[in-house]
């Protein structure tokens, strides 16, 4: 799972929003690393959809503006959880070796 | 709404034409709005990021295949289909630009002049770029609706073609190929290859026309023909090759508005689409590779040969009824799929597969 995809599917893993405040929340969860644009946004929009990993909760109508909210469907928050899971895994074992390399230094990594 | 985002609105609805018409009726709005919240108050105009994202983005969404693998297949098969289609295009426009046949009265000319003693029992034609060869035969006694529905087979160069009684010549037919060889040469023409075999055959080509002289395969090999054919032009293999190109795009296209429709919420129509998809490509599928097959050898042709029909496989015996009948498939469905598919296709894009729980 591609880094933008899995802040996607974490921004909608609390409650559902719509296109801006995906983009909002994807930026702040990535602590700005990815800033995504809206032709990047709704097209990982549609391929989720298409996997049914997301799906369309509500469109409202704010400021004569449509607003079209998305939630993470069962697969999708299975799909999520199973990333996490791996992503744990993987870093787990990659501090296991730094401290075994004695390389580990609280999160920081010890430059010899 | 201010003024500066009515203008910021205006020029992100024609950035938004890079996407098909059927996804900015679904998503258009949906986008504006998102955009024009990310931007400034003060804009008025989509920054240089946002104008490549939305042409990207644009673009991948018409060349996306929206479904699972058997889409893909589909979308490939479909290019492949319609790259042939579009080679043989190609090659058509390529063979216009072919050397004019010398006519029956200048072949008997060439023939008296390259052979010192011939004995011409029949001069035929053949005007077209290609032919079934029962026309140098004579004609088909096969009825024309059963050949334009089934096909035939040797289908082949047009051209003039001399028949020579080789049993009425003074010289024997090898001194003769020999002396023909010489003269051939002498006269500007390129021998490319002289059988030294029983009976001799001989191939020549100069100035885009190719000549071919070999036996007929009786019980007395006394009768040799002479046929001059037009040389492939040069331009056929690279409008082949551009045209497979397009052809293979419209394909692609093709196959992406069918696997929309296909994914609409209409069970009815997704079955014809599918049904009719996997019967046309089965249909297609035998004549496309031959079709390929034969398409490479034109790309590798070097005009010293008489040439391949580029479009055989859409003349050939039983592959003729196979092109045709997929073809008319294929339209059949790709027509039942789009009437009516305004509002169907509206809630492609935005469909929900499951509501929450």
């Amino acid at each position: 799972m591609r880094e933008p995809t899995f802040h996607i599917l974490t921004a909608l893993a609390d409650r559902p929003r719509y296109g801006y405040d995906v983009i909002a929340e994807v930026a702040r969860l990535s602590e700005d690393r990815v800033k995504l644009q809206a032709g990047t946004l709704y097209a990982a929009l549609d391929r989720l959809s298409d996997e049914r990993l997301i799906g369309v909760d509500r469109e409202e109508v704010v400021g004569g503006r449509l607003r079209r909210y998305y939630r993470l469907t069962d697969a999708g928050g299975a799909a999520l959880a199973a990333e996490v899971e791996r992503m744990r895994h993987d870093a787990t074992e990659a501090e296991k070796r730094l401290r075994t390399g004695g390389r580990w230094a609280g999160g920081e990594v010890a430059l010899s | 709404m201010t003024e500066a985002e009515s203008t910021l609105e205006k020029r992100l609805r024609r950035l938004l034409s890079a996407y098909p018409h059927w996804y900015r009726r679904a998503r258009g709005d949906e986008m504006v709005a998102t955009i024009v919240e990310a931007s400034g108050s003060d804009q008025d105009r989509p920054t240089r990021r946002q104008r490549r994202d939305l042409l990207v983005g644009g673009l991948r969404c018409r060349l996306r295949i929206r479904g699972g693998r058997g889409a893909v297949v589909l979308a490939v098969v479909a290019a492949l289909m319609f790259g042939v289609v579009g080679a043989w295009a190609g090659a058509w426009a390529g063979w216009q630009t072919a050397t004019p046949l010398p006519g029956e009265a200048a072949s008997r000319d060439f023939v008296h002049d390259v052979l010192p003693d011939p004995k011409v029992s029949k001069t035929v034609r053949v005007g077209a770029l290609f032919s079934y060869d029962t026309d140098y035969t004579g004609g088909s006694t096969d009825p024309a609706w059963a050949t334009a529905l089934f096909g035939g087979d040797d289908y082949v160069a047009g051209g003039d073609l001399v028949t020579i009684d080789v049993t009425q010549m003074h010289n024997p037919w090898n001194d003769t190929m020999a002396d023909l060889t010489d003269r051939l040469r002498a006269r500007g023409w390129q021998v490319d290859a002289h059988s030294r075999y029983q009976p001799p055959t001989l191939t020549a080509h100069r100035d885009g026309l190719v000549l071919e002289v070999s036996s007929v395969v009786d019980t007395t090999n006394s009768i040799h023909e002479l046929s001059i054919t037009r040389a492939q032009p040069a331009a056929v293999a690279p409008l082949v090759i551009l045209g497979f190109l397009l052809g293979a795009l419209c394909g692609w296209l093709f196959a992406v508005r069918m696997t929309v429709l296909a994914n609409v919420r209409r069970p009815g129509r997704r079955l014809v689409v599918r049904i009719g998809s996997g019967v046309a490509i089965g249909l297609a599928a035998f004549p496309t590779v031959l079709a390929l097959m034969v398409l490479g050898t034109v790309v590798a042709d070097d005009g010293t040969t008489s040439p391949a029909a580029p479009w055989t496989p859409l003349y050939f015996i039983l592959m003729r009824p196979l092109c045709l009948f997929a073809a008319v498939v294929m339209l059949a469905t790709a027509a039942t799929a789009h009437f009516p598919s305004r509002a169907a296709t509206a809630s492609v894009a935005v469909s929900a597969p499951t509501r929450a729980r």
